[in-house]
């Protein structure tokens, strides 16, 4: 019946071919659209090396310390991750990074600026690199404060030419010479945690001042166990901000901040929100709700569209209810056909999406894009789709569906 | 005639409703993309109040530095710099300043401006920036060596600030005012050290030439002390030709000063390039946006029109056998279309009108609002115009001897 339904509406796909250029034009678009932000948010919230385990980790990229009279809000420092952070229950392994800073260089009169990151050595077990030469900074690195690094590919022909085998190499960053410890594949600037050029210990920074600081330039990414115990992590660690001792009690009296998912973590920058609770909800209605919002303008025009074809198809109606169709069965067939129509649409979507993804990577908008379609894009696409296809069948199916044989067989539309 | 068409268009209201949603969500679509375009190209009109050509903007990244501490170590060592970024050939003039152009570095704090609560930039700058930064002093002085003497705090605030809380009076030697939490003006402490006006600049846009005018007032840098008076950056003006390969010179001169922090130099007018893109790539996004979706309703449009003609055959035939011409035929089917449209548009004006009322776009002028739907409204009655032609013209081709035998 399925197949009979589908060659039915390929006829009368091909019987109109402006009205169906039309529709699918409409359809093509708005997918297109709604599939390149879904690409994007997929390759923001979902695992991928070198985040493979993101289903487990919780981040702490921001907190606020309040006093009577000031305010300082960002990223936390690494002396009030060591007091607040460190050995939760329920967590694997965690690790204090910083955020990535700019560094300097200069090759033969040409300037080089890149990312880097210093990290602690549990760092590159908790994320996934993948090494093409040498490997990670070590335990020892951290004690002695070796002045090694770690670079992507990217980095590695911006600092070596086209060279490989570059491990044992110097490189000199802000007048300071680095080792070349390891190779790692180029990171996409949606990885958040792992997004950088360049990475060295910790202690290769300037003095000790930063192990007491409770704000500035650090992030934290704790591994739970399991998803399960995520909640009890997050308790404790917000209990643990509350007791914090303030060093200067004249200037900060508290701390507030959470150790956040991705998705919080996304969704904090987008919603403004308390810095101790991120409105998930809100920030996921915002979202569909803006998709839903985004697919009503075309949804309005198929419904005209498809209405106005009632008349075309007024003695095919007549001609079934005349012979004993229900009004259910025309429902069912008409919106069938909507939903081919834009499944149909769909595909040109996924096109679409892929070509302007791949023009995205292509073009320097934005750094180290690696944007693409996969099979959970391919499914949302056909979610929307179909989701779309029923928004914009149903009332049209229904209105044919009350017309009446006599008049429908005489040609007389609505 | 025009009520006749109205007339007309209710009596389809059933077929007419969708039409008009659409063509209603169309209006808001234009009106969002070309109010934006309009405050954009408004914005670009107005004077910069400063000079990025052969500017750099220096900052130093190092070892992560509680800035509120009073230890000293950062004082010292932006005092070193100024020092020694003053000292070198290619540098005609140097200053250390907080809201940088271009930077996105934000510094501010919030009073009341006009009834309002306003953001109000607050920057701390060195003697110099004036020349540095080739601020416009419009009216009074500039701040001077020995002003840490004075009994009042030295403020220079920007032509529109001074014009927001002064009027048309001479804000020189006037004291700021204060507010209460609610806008109502307070009465400062006795014995407080009061701010007060010394000068007034040409307003400093230093988010660009596409973006808002802030208001905005500059301070004395204090390099005493680390408060809020403490500036962040260096931003240095070179001699004019000086080649892009000084930088490395200027970096490791520099580097010297402060040993193991990252000196990061970034020319204001590659900055500029940034922010102007960061600016313009979301018009041209929403605008391409919006430029299918618009297409995408001019095509649905088309073909419910081209059904309606069809659908109409035996009313067009009965009004051609009555002797109405095949141009009466098309301004009718256009006239109905347009009718339409100025049901939406006046719906989609009301509801857009409501914006200014309600105060919801503080920085929206109601007259950029205003030329954004005349624009709007323009856009959508040629569009719909277009639209309607080719089913207009295929009514006038209808021939009145057949269309009374249809059925």
């Amino acid at each position: 019946m399925l197949t009979g339904t589908a060659k039915l509406a390929l006829k009368v796909l091909a019987r109109r071919r402006f009205f169906t250029f039309i529709s699918l034009f409409g359809i093509g678009f708005t997918l297109t659209v709604l599939l390149v932000v879904t690409a994007m948010l997929d390759h923001l919230l979902a695992p991928g090396a070198p985040e493979s385990r993101l289903g487990r980790m919780l981040f702490v990229p921001y907190i606020l310390l309040e006093g009577e009279q000031m305010r300082s809000s960002g990223a936390p420092g690494y002396g009030l991750l060591e007091k607040t952070a460190r050995d939760l229950p329920g967590v694997e392994a965690t690790s204090f990074f910083t955020e990535g800073q700019p560094v300097v260089s200069y090759r033969g009169g040409e300037k080089i600026e890149s990312q880097l990151r210093r990290v602690d050595p549990e760092y590159w077990r908790i994320f996934d690199f993948a090494f093409v030469e040498g490997g990670p900074t070590t335990t020892d690195d951290e004690a002695n404060a070796e002045p090694v690094v770690v670079l992507t590919e990217a980095a590695r022909k911006r600092y070596f030419g086209g060279r490989t085998g570059v491990v044992g190499e110097t490189l000199e960053l802000d007048g300071r010479n680095y080792r070349v410890r390891g190779v790692v594949k180029t990171v996409a600037s949606s990885r958040l945690a792992t997004f950088s050029d360049l990475w060295a210990p910790l202690s290769t920074m300037q003095g000790d001042r930063w192990r007491q600081e409770l704000r500035g330039g650090f992030n934290a990414v704790l591994l739970a166990r399991d998803a399960a115990a995520i909640a009890g992590i997050k308790a404790e660690f917000q209990a643990r901000l509350a007791r914090l001792d303030m060093p200067d009690p004249t200037r900060f009296q508290k701390a507030r901040g959470a150790a956040i998912t991705r998705l919080e973590e996304v969704i904090r920058d987008v919603v403004p929100g308390e810095p101790d609770n991120v409105p998930v909800a809100r920030g996921l209605a915002i979202f569909f709700g803006g998709a839903f919002a985004f697919l009503l303008l075309p949804a309005v025009n198929l419904v005209n569209i498809n209405i106005s074809r009632i008349i075309e198809r007024s003695s095919e109606i007549g001609v079934r209810k005349a012979f004993g169709a229900s009004s259910f069965d025309l429902v069912v067939q008409f919106v069938a056909e909507n939903v081919i129509l834009c499944l149909l649409g769909g595909l040109f979507g996924l096109v679409g999406a892929a070509a302007v993804l791949a023009w995205l990577n292509a073009s320097d908008l934005m750094p180290v894009a690696r944007f693409g379609l996969n099979f959970r894009i391919f499914g949302w696409a056909l979610v929307i789709s179909a989701f779309f296809g029923v928004l914009s069948g149903a009332y049209p199916a229904w209105r044919m569906s009350r017309l009446h044989p006599v008049r429908a067989l005489k040609g007389a539309a609505s | 005639v025009i009520g006749h068409l109205f007339r007309l268009t209710w009596n389809r209201r059933g077929a007419n409703a969708l039409l008009l949603v659409e063509l209603f969500v169309c209006f808001l679509v234009l009106c969002a993309v070309l109010t934006a375009t309009a405050w954009t190209a408004r914005n670009a009109l107005e004077p910069l109040g400063f000079e990025w050509k052969d500017t750099w903007r220096i900052r130093f990244v190092g070892g992560i530095v509680d800035m509120e501490s009073e230890d000293g170590e950062f004082l010292v060592m932006l005092k070193r710099i100024l020092d020694e970024a003053g000292r070198m050939p290619e540098v005609e003039s140097a200053a250390l300043v907080s809201n940088v152009p271009y930077s996105g570095d934000t510094h501010s704090t919030t009073s009341w401006v006009g009834g309002r609560q306003t953001n109000i930039l607050s920057s701390p700058i060195t003697i110099d920036g004036l020349e540095t930064l080739r601020l416009e002093l419009q009216a009074g002085r500039w701040f001077e060596e020995g002003d840490a003497g004075l009994a009042y705090r030295p403020v220079v605030l920007t032509e529109g600030l001074a014009r927001g809380w002064f009027g048309a009076s001479d804000p020189i030697g006037r004291e700021l005012p204060e507010f209460n939490d609610d806008g109502t003006p307070s009465t400062p402490e006795d014995g407080a050290r009061r701010s007060r006006v010394i000068g007034v600049v040409a307003d400093y846009r230093r988010d660009g030439e596409l973006d808002a005018t802030p208001a905005a007032y500059f301070i004395p840098a204090n390099l005493e002390r680390m408060n809020f008076a403490t500036p962040t950056s260096l931003v240095v003006r070179l001699r004019p030709g000086t080649p892009a390969s000084a930088e490395e010179g200027i970096v490791r001169r520099l580097q010297g000063v402060v040993p193991g922090w990252s000196v990061l130099v970034e020319p204001l007018a590659l900055m500029r390039e940034g922010r102007l893109q960061s600016r313009i790539v979301p018009l041209v996004v929403g605008g391409i946006v919006a430029f299918f979706l618009i297409a995408m309703v001019g095509l649905g449009l088309v073909g419910v029109l081209w059904q309606n003609v069809a659908r109409r055959t035996p009313e067009f035939g009965v009004r051609r056998a009555l002797g109405a011409t095949g141009r009466g035929i098309l301004l009718q089917i256009l006239g109905e279309v347009l009718a339409l449209t100025t049901l939406a548009v006046v719906v989609g004006a009301a509801l857009v009108a409501q914006v200014p009322i309600l105060g919801l776009l503080p920085d929206l002028s109601p007259v950029v609002l205003g030329v954004g739907v005349l624009a709007a409204s323009l856009v959508l009655y040629l569009f719909v115009s277009f639209c309607g032609l080719y089913p207009g013209w295929l009514a006038t081709r209808i021939d009145p001897a057949r269309a009374l035998q249809y059925e």
